[in-house]
């Protein structure tokens, strides 16, 4: 239900639309090593599971979050770059949720930061989407919906 | 005119906010709130014209502020901005006493849109 294109063209979409930043498709899917990451997560549940996280070089979450509070990178506090991940990775999710037919909701988005070095290659069931920005990596990891058996009530 | 605001993502409000101006509507006041529950709290205390809301939110969604509001009987004007895009969400939303949904990502034409009439009607 979802694939490559489709999220593609999403995060495109989303990263120009709102934030009037330049992003590209990159085959390459390696975060720099020994980096400090900042790792957003949202899920969503009901009659369709899947989860989304979107992670990216502290560097690149501070520019994110700059262009979002029109601010500059190193003026921002860490609550406000967790703020703009987090919201990004509810805008993604948003977007995913709308295509899986039933009733689905999203969870509250999480953030947290990690060290490349401990960040864990997609499991059979993720797939990886890999963008280039400011020439740092941007990726968005989804789990392939699965359909709920039994449904929650 | 006063829009109470009622997003928990500080950065969200200053990108609707801006996009809310970038539309062409420049003499507007924003009131602000994190979630439902404080949306109530500021709508009691600021009287705003028009409400726009983010859906997903701690301690009180949007749809349980919009559903608290017209519980009260309070017919103010109410828009939902969100990131939920699949058509049931939209129609639980008009079901419940919204009277637009923006969905993320948004552009300034899509607030111009839905708030052009939302304003004729208020002035």
């Amino acid at each position: 239900m979802f694939d490559r294109l489709m999220v593609e063209e999403l995060v495109a979409d989303v990263m120009s639309t709102m934030l009037q930043l330049d992003l590209h498709p990159t085959s390459a899917t390696q975060q720099p090593a020994n980096t400090e990451l900042y790792l957003a997560h949202i899920a969503i549940e009901g009659h369709w599971q899947s989860d989304c996280y979107v992670f990216c070089p502290s560097q690149l979450a501070k520019r994110i979050a700059a262009s979002m509070f029109q601010s500059e990178p190193n003026q921002l506090e860490p609550n406000e770059i967790t703020d703009a991940m987090g919201e990004l990775a509810n805008i993604l999710g948003g977007n995913l949720k709308g295509v899986l037919p039933g009733e689905n909701h999203l969870s509250l988005p999480t953030v947290q930061t990690i060290g490349s070095d401990d960040l864990l290659d997609a499991k059979p069931d993720e797939s990886d989407v890999s963008f280039e920005c400011y020439q740092l990596p941007l990726t968005v990891r989804f789990r392939h919906p699965v359909e709920c058996s039994p449904c929650p009530q | 005119m006063k829009i109470l605001h009622v997003d928990d993502s500080k950065a969200m409000r200053m990108i609707v906010q801006r996009t809310v101006k970038m539309a062409g509507f420049s003499d507007l006041t924003f009131v602000e709130a994190e979630n439902g529950r404080h949306g109530l709290e500021v709508l009691e205390a600021e009287k705003p014209d028009v409400i726009l809301s983010d859906w997903n939110m701690p301690e009180m969604n949007g749809l349980e502020f919009l559903k608290k509001i017209r519980e009260a009987n309070n017919p103010i004007t109410f828009g939902f901005i969100t990131s939920e895009s699949n058509p049931e969400t939209r129609q639980e939303a008009l079901d419940a006493g919204a009277s637009f949904v923006i969905t993320k990502p948004f552009t300034p034409e899509a607030f111009e849109q839905q708030l052009t009439p939302v304003f004729a009607q208020l002035s």
